[in-house]
């Protein structure tokens, strides 16, 4: 049973955990940096602990500065959120060792599952399918090509050792292996001192689904169907759903307990996701395993409106030596969720992350409609940490209710002070393939320009709001020109949240 | 009262007149604005079409938010109809706190009226201020890099 929870992270994801843990009864320290101090998630929790300056590396991921905190606090258990160091093998293996409960799984297995290569070796060992591939032992090109030829075109060739793309040819026919080779070769003993190759098939226009998984102590392990993320932009995503468009219900059933087998075979614990890619379309679509991320995704919420669950609340009861609250044979889809994330990044300026203090920030509400956030208007937007600032969650009984949700609340945020990617968002959920399910990992970068194309020019009507709400009071008033300027409205008092 | 307003967008500048009962006049065409709730405003235009609109900020920086798309905007008092003549916009000084990114001229340089003199940035806005008439530039007051204040005379030029 646990007691006091200490949450080791920040802003939205914090004031999740807080709000579960009010629930169940649980106690809850914050921990903030300097430049967090009068943060929503500090003045939401029972206590709050300093835990040092505004970098990260001085603050949220200072070990020993979170563990010190949870032993002064009293707090039996902590929680990671996600990001900073929910997937770090030395923090679980150091709260551990503190004699605390890590809500998440071992140390042990977020090691095991850290590597991306040695994960595929046990997946394939468990029967989980993962991309076809090959690393002949012999590395002639004959033997290569013998490879090449017997799983098949368009293929990758990548360095065996390395990564980040580098050295990667993309093969379309046979015949190119002949150039290819040789030059994926050199270049492999260049960028990584290993000129050996290894050969996996192309997967072309994938689909990201993920699996939400969970165990208990005892072993026992469902999964809570899909999450479609294939709207991401360099690998960041930025609208995710669920069900999936894509996922027939016999695809739905093969995965899902793909995500089970996967989980068991390194003894999960938790909550945690698999990550597939998906390619084809319906009964016939395949999928691979990619990874599994040992924490709470960002994205869990969908998941919560479309099976109807509290997924933190499951992850303390487990981690509190509970069993699962649920069977497999319990939990159901209702309807389609969608998760639009909402940044404080300038789309024209290539997403760069914005910073500000938010001088006015109002979030829709109505039926259907979930807002996670971390947030306050007259709070400050910094560069110091991830610049999301939103979630925005809709249920809908269908997905174009969903979606149709979605988009009117998008419209009716009001962020003033940063710039936000809400119009980049308004123009996903407007995009005809969007609407019709048709995307993969590719789409937001093909039709990148579409969707961030800004109309431009101040519509008369918002100058006449503007003019109108200056007329207004001495606060909101304008000193005429050449007048005298009061020092409240001296525009060198606000150059702080001012960017030149 | 009414009053008017100059509203600075990137390179366009509307003339807002603002009178006592909502109505708001921008470049001729007239809008009611009714405020729903602090900082939010309902504009109906003359055919009926209506939008919310939030608005925040100072007057040299203020956020405009409709339908989801923020726009920032610089709202600055304006001069009566008689002094349009030598608007704010034609006295060669900055009209908001900026950043100068370029000098068009050099002192002893003949000038037209309307030349570009120099480009300010703000609020990553762009705005060229022009020459107030033909003639010899005489002075510059600011150099590429400087922030400059409001009102301050960034060029000058002799007739």
């Amino acid at each position: 049973m646990i007691r006091r929870v200490l949450i080791a992270n920040r802003g939205e994801i914090a004031l999740r955990v807080i709000r579960a843990c009010r629930t169940a009864g649980i106690g809850t320290v914050a921990v903030y940096s300097d430049a967090d101090a009068a943060a929503p998630h500090v003045h939401a929790a029972d206590t709050a602990v300093r835990i040092g300056p505004a970098p990260a590396a001085e603050s949220y991921l200072d070990v020993g500065a979170l563990i010190d905190a949870a032993r002064r606090t009293g707090a039996d258990a902590v929680h990671p959120g996600y990001g900073f160091l929910s997937e770090r093998a030395h923090f679980a293996r150091a709260v551990e060792e503190a004699g605390l409960v890590f809500i998440g799984p071992t140390a042990d297995s977020i090691t095991r599952l850290g590597s991306k290569t040695g994960a595929r070796t046990l997946m394939e060992a468990a029967g989980v399918p993962v991309v076809p591939g090959a690393a002949p032992e012999d590395q002639s090109d004959a033997a290569l090509t013998a490879a090449a030829t017997a799983l098949g075109v368009p293929l990758l060739v990548k360095p065996a050792s390395g990564g980040g793309g580098i050295g990667m040819k993309t093969v379309r026919h046979l015949d190119e292996l002949a150039t290819a080779l040789p030059q994926a070769r050199r270049e492999a003993q260049a960028a990584f001192g290993n000129p050996r190759l290894y050969l996996e098939r192309l997967v072309e226009r994938p689909r990201h689904i993920e699996v939400q998984i969970f165990a208990d102590a005892s072993g026992e392990t469902v999964h809570l169907f899909e999450r479609e993320c294939s709207a991401q932009r360099r690998h960041q995503k930025v609208v995710e759903e669920t069900p999936s468009p894509a996922v027939t219900p016999s695809v739905r059933a093969k995965i899902g307990a793909a995500a089970v087998t996967a989980a068991r075979t390194v003894g999960y614990r938790n909550a945690g996701t698999v990550e597939f890619l998906l390619e084809g379309d319906g009964d016939e679509a395949r999928f691979y395993f990619l990874e599994i991320n040992t924490r709470l995704q960002v994205e869990h919420p969908i998941t919560e409106c479309v099976v109807g669950v509290d997924l933190v609340r499951a992850q303390l009861a487990v981690a509190g030596g509970e069993p699962l609250p649920w069977r497999q044979a319990d939990l159901t889809q209702r309807g389609h969720a969608l998760e639009c994330r909402i940044y404080a990044e300038d789309p024209a300026q290539g997403f760069l992350p914005q910073a500000g203090t938010l001088l006015r920030y109002r979030e829709p509400h109505g039926p259907g409609i979930r807002v996670d956030s971390g947030v306050v208007e007259g709070g400050a937007v910094s560069v110091y940490y991830d610049p999301m600032l939103a979630k925005l969650i809709t249920w809908g009984e269908t997905r174009t209710e969903s979606v149709a949700r979605a988009r009117e609340a998008l419209s009716r945020f009001e962020i003033l002070g940063v710039r936000t990617n809400l119009p980049f968002l308004m123009a996903i959920l407007d995009h005809p393939d969007f609407i019709a399910g048709r995307i993969d990992t590719g789409f937001l970068g093909r039709e990148l320009d579409a969707l961030i194309a800004d109309p431009g020019g101040l519509p008369p009507a918002v100058a006449a709001a503007a003019a109108f709400h200056a007329s207004r009071g001495p606060a909101a008033g304008v000193a005429p020109v050449g007048g005298a300027t009061t020092p409240a409205a001296d525009p060198f008092d606000t150059l702080r949240g001012w960017r030149a | 009262m009414s009053r008017r307003y100059r509203v600075i967008h990137e390179a366009t500048e509307m003339t807002a007149d603002t009178g006592g009962d909502g109505v708001v006049v921008v470049d001729g065409r007239r809008f009611h604005v009714a405020e729903t709730s602090t900082g939010q405003y309902r504009v109906t235009g003359d055919d009926g079409a209506s939008m919310l609109v939030a608005v925040a900020g100072p007057p040299h920086e203020t956020w405009t938010t409709a339908a989801g798309r923020a726009r920032a905007c610089v709202v600055d008092a304006a001069p009566k109809r008689a002094a349009t003549g030598r608007a704010a916009a034609s006295d060669m000084t900055a009209p908001m706190p900026a950043t100068v990114v370029k000098v068009a001229v050099a002192i002893g340089e003949r000038v037209a009226a309307g030349a570009p003199v120099v480009v300010l940035e703000a609020m990553k806005m762009e705005l060229t201020v022009r020459a107030a008439r033909d003639g010899v530039v005489r002075a510059i007051g600011c150099a590429v890099g400087d922030l400059v204040k409001p009102g301050v005379r960034l060029v000058e030029i002799d007739a």
